[in-house]
């Protein structure tokens, strides 16, 4: 299952604070009929460029759902920006 | 592979076996229960996340040290190796000539989905520490 949710925080060296809950689903919502639009395009190319257009798409969505649970934080004199995608 | 299965291709290599007598001891050999762990030997888990550490020295206003954690899962790797597995074979061919100019003699084209999960299971043993006066950077699994 892809990433549903991206929780950014970010604390600048002030104390200002911003935490942000990004719905990614709604996200995957909006871009669905475009993936629809863009699939035949897709399927041309991957056969122009000799690739089995099936497993390319698997492969894509295997990276966006492998996503899930990795976190980067930088803390650097300026701020501290954590980023976790759920 | 097993010694097992080494000796029995040394033996129809020397002409001692036949194929099908090779065969019949392979056979024989995958209905063999697996030796059980010996005690003490406890089964290493299996490393979900890759991680990286960086401590910079550049002190910034406060005059604590810039640091970056990261946390990638292995999962993320295995689908990245699988996409890899997708270039196109032109593409590959001008990536391992590239490689090769940069003295890197590796071939991408051996990478394959096969061979993915022994890749993944060497790196639960990968460390690696750079300690420098700069930086101090530490990859490991865990």
């Amino acid at each position: 299952m892809p990433p549903l949710t991206l929780r950014i925080h970010v604390l600048d060296r002030y104390g200002r604070e911003l935490r942000l809950w990004i719905p990614l689903f709604l996200l995957w919502l909006l871009l669905l009929p475009f993936a629809l639009l863009i699939l035949p395009v897709l399927f041309v190319v991957c056969v122009v460029i000799d690739v089995d257009p099936f497993r390319g798409v698997a492969a894509v969505l295997g990276v966006l759902s492998s996503l899930r649970d990795s976190r980067i934080q930088v803390d650097a004199a300026e701020a501290s920006v954590f980023v976790h995608v759920i | 592979m097993s010694e097992n299965r080494r000796q029995i291709l040394q033996m129809l290599s020397e002409g001692k076996i036949t194929a099908d007598e090779a065969e019949r001891l392979m056979a024989a050999l995958e209905k063999e229960p697996r030796p059980e762990p010996l005690k003490g030997e406890a089964l290493k888990p299996r490393a979900k996340y890759l991680r990286v550490l960086v401590e910079a020295q550049e002190h910034g206003h406060n005059g604590s040290p810039t640091k970056v954690n990261i946390r990638v899962p292995m999962q993320l790797l295995r689908a990245g190796v699988r996409l890899g597995a997708l270039i196109p074979r032109e593409a590959r061919d001008r990536a391992n000539e590239a490689l090769r100019e940069k003295g890197v003699q590796f071939d991408l084209n051996q990478i394959k989905p096969e061979n993915l999960e022994e890749l993944i299971e060497q790196l639960n043993d990968l460390e690696v520490n750079v300690d420098e006066d700069r930086a101090k950077v530490r990859v490991f699994c865990e």
